[in-house]
């Protein structure tokens, strides 16, 4: 099977730090990537190169044989890779429905899109589509801001620490909701997240950075076994 | 309880007529000091519901503005000037107007904010000084007469029209994807960006519009008032276009008409001495964007929303902020 997302020796250079310093990868359609590493490892910034938020400085991704980084991220969601972000950020005043909306109109692909109630019973917004964003709880708004990247009908899916500011049971059930719309809308999705009891169980394969550089990548178990990434990471968390 | 949809723009359709309506008898009816102030704020109507595009809808404070009007008000005389017939003058000076439109949208493109506002400072700081230094083509600081082009029914018939329709094309626009994309730049324009809009060309658009009805309120200004000079076109008045469209409720469809009674209210009925009257506009704006930031509309609407409210239903949407996204008023 060939890859649907190729990253290809991406470098991203701020002056003289390289924010992420050579990394490359492939996922194949309905893959779940589990992405960690300490604070300042490069994972935020990979995340933007792969969305089109920034430009790298050398090296390409490819979604399905396609180049499309370095093109701005509105290009990027056209291709269909979609992001959410480390904060939480939606059109404040807006409904959800409002909201997704826009972005489905913004989509190419509209037939591929599920519905409104699709994407909030996958998420479990169900009954707070038409509530102004600024009204749900933190937890929801984390997840609403999934349902907006996924109403843009995306093909690969960056979640940035979604699980942020969530307790057990609101992380065990957006672990589900992942699980579901990488299996069945067959997403391709990068998880970023500190919270290992989230992300193992999860994740297909993990991909360990640091400083920039892939240190590790294997399945949750080699990752856990991984004598390098407990020294450089887990083992201090 | 709501309206349905085509019986909404039914009112407002008409309503828009009914403005015109009114504007012409008023242009026609009132004279001296008081007809002017009618036209300025029917003039100022017609330019500012371009500037409530993009500072309004899309949330980007230009001050530019005034230098587009200038632009329709100096090209479409130049052109009468040099004979050239009025309708195609007039076609000239807007269209050139939206290329210098397009120009400062180029320009600023990646600026946001403060510096947006100071970029477009800049080029009404720009046109002033030309307006002034180039005696040849524009009069000097004296200004020049400007020839009739249309007739002086001709041009009320247009103030009047304009009015209604500067309005009713924005109505359209404002619930187009369009409106909801300069929505969505207003509130968050990377999220923008990330759920697919092309923000850079959405601005831009918006710009060349906003210029549009800058430049074609200078030709009808220009055409009614017989003379124009650079003190007419200044950074101050920039200004107090973009507080007139704070004041008024940015983005609401009649924040252009409200706002400009109450500047030209301010400037030209009240008089306070100079400068003092723009300090009152100054502070009144701080006010209103500190305690109403919808604006004198935006009030308005939040007071009718709380009237109508049943006190069960109240309970659960009390809670949530009032947030104004909707054009209309
Ligand atoms: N815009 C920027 N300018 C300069 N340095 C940056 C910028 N963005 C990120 N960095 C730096 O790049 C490194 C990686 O940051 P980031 O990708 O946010 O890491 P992570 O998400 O893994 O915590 C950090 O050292 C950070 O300070
Ligand atoms: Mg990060």
């Amino acid at each position: 099977m060939t890859a649907l997302l190729t990253v290809d020796r991406v470098v991203k250079r701020y002056g003289g730090l390289a924010a992420v310093d050579g990394v490359s990868f492939t996922l194949g359609a309905g893959d779940v990537l589990g992405l960690i590493g300490p604070n300042g490892s490069g994972k935020t910034t990979l995340l933007g190169i792969l969305a089109g938020t920034h430009d790298p400085t050398s090296g390409t991704v490819t979604l399905d044989g396609r180049v499309c980084s370095g093109r701005g991220a509105h290009r990027a969601v056209h291709a269909g890779i979609a992001r959410t972000f480390q904060t939480t950020r939606l059109f404040g005043g807006w409904t959800l429905r409002e909201a997704l909306r826009l972005a489905r109109r913004e989509n190419r692909r509209p037939a591929d899109v599920a519905s409104d109630e699709r994407i909030a019973a996958l998420l479990a917004l169900d009954g707070l589509l038409d509530r102004p964003c600024t009204s749900l709880t933190s937890a929801a708004q984390r997840l609403a801001m999934i349902a907006l990247a996924l109403a843009t009908g995306p093909r690969v899916l960056l979640l940035d620490e979604p699980a942020v500011g969530m307790d057990t049971a609101e992380s065990a059930a957006l672990a589900r909701a992942v699980r579901d719309v990488a299996d069945d809308l067959g997403v391709a999705v990068v998880v970023v997240d500190h919270n290992m009891h989230f992300l193992m169980p999860l994740a297909d394969s993990v991909l360990v950075m640091a400083s920039g550089t892939v240190l590790a990548t294997g399945t949750p178990a080699q990752i856990r076994a991984d004598e390098a990434v407990i020294a450089s990471y887990l083992g201090e968390t | 309880m709501r309206a349905s949809p085509l019986v909404r723009h039914g009112a407002v359709a008409a309503g828009l007529v009914a403005l015109s309506v009114v504007a012409y008898l008023l242009l026609a009816g009132v004279q001296g000091d008081r007809g002017q102030v009618v036209l300025l704020v029917v003039v100022w109507t017609i330019a500012l519901t371009g500037l409530n595009l993009i500072m309004g809808l899309g949330g980007y404070p230009s001050l530019a503005h005034v230098a587009f009007f200038a632009g329709g008000a100096y090209l479409s005389a130049y052109f009468l000037e040099r004979g050239w017939p009025m309708a195609l003058g007039a076609a000239l000076a807007v269209g050139l107007t939206m290329l210098g439109g397009l120009v400062v949208a180029l320009v600023f493109s990646r600026t946001r904010g403060q510096y947006f506002a100071i970029g477009t400072m800049f080029c009404t700081a720009v046109v002033y000084l030309v307006l002034t230094n180039a005696t040849g083509f524009t009069g000097g600081p004296n200004g020049k007469p400007v020839d009739l082009g249309f007739s002086m029914t001709a041009t009320l018939v247009l103030l009047a029209a304009s009015v209604g329709l500067g309005l009713g094309a924005f109505y359209v626009l404002a619930r187009t994807r369009f409106g909801d994309r300069l929505r969505a730049i207003r509130e968050d324009e990377d999220l923008a960006r990330h759920v697919g809009v092309p923000t850079a060309r959405v601005k831009l658009v918006a710009m060349v519009l906003s210029s549009g009805f800058g430049a074609w309120a200078g030709v009808l200004f220009a055409q009614y008032n017989g003379v124009i000079a650079p003190s007419q076109f200044t950074f101050v008045q920039s200004f107090l276009m973009l507080v007139a469209i704070g004041l008024g409720g940015a983005g609401r469809l009649l924040a252009p008409l409200v706002g400009s009674a109450i500047v030209i209210g301010f400037t030209q009925l009240i008089k306070l001495g100079p400068g003092v009257s723009q300090i009152v506009l100054g502070v009144l704006f701080i006010l209103v964007t500190l305690l109403v930031p919808g604006g004198v509309l935006g009030g308005l609407a939040q007071l009718a929303r709380r009237l109508r409210r049943t006190p069960p239903a109240a309970e659960t949407e009390r809670s949530t902020p009032v947030r104004v996204k909707e054009a209309a008023s």
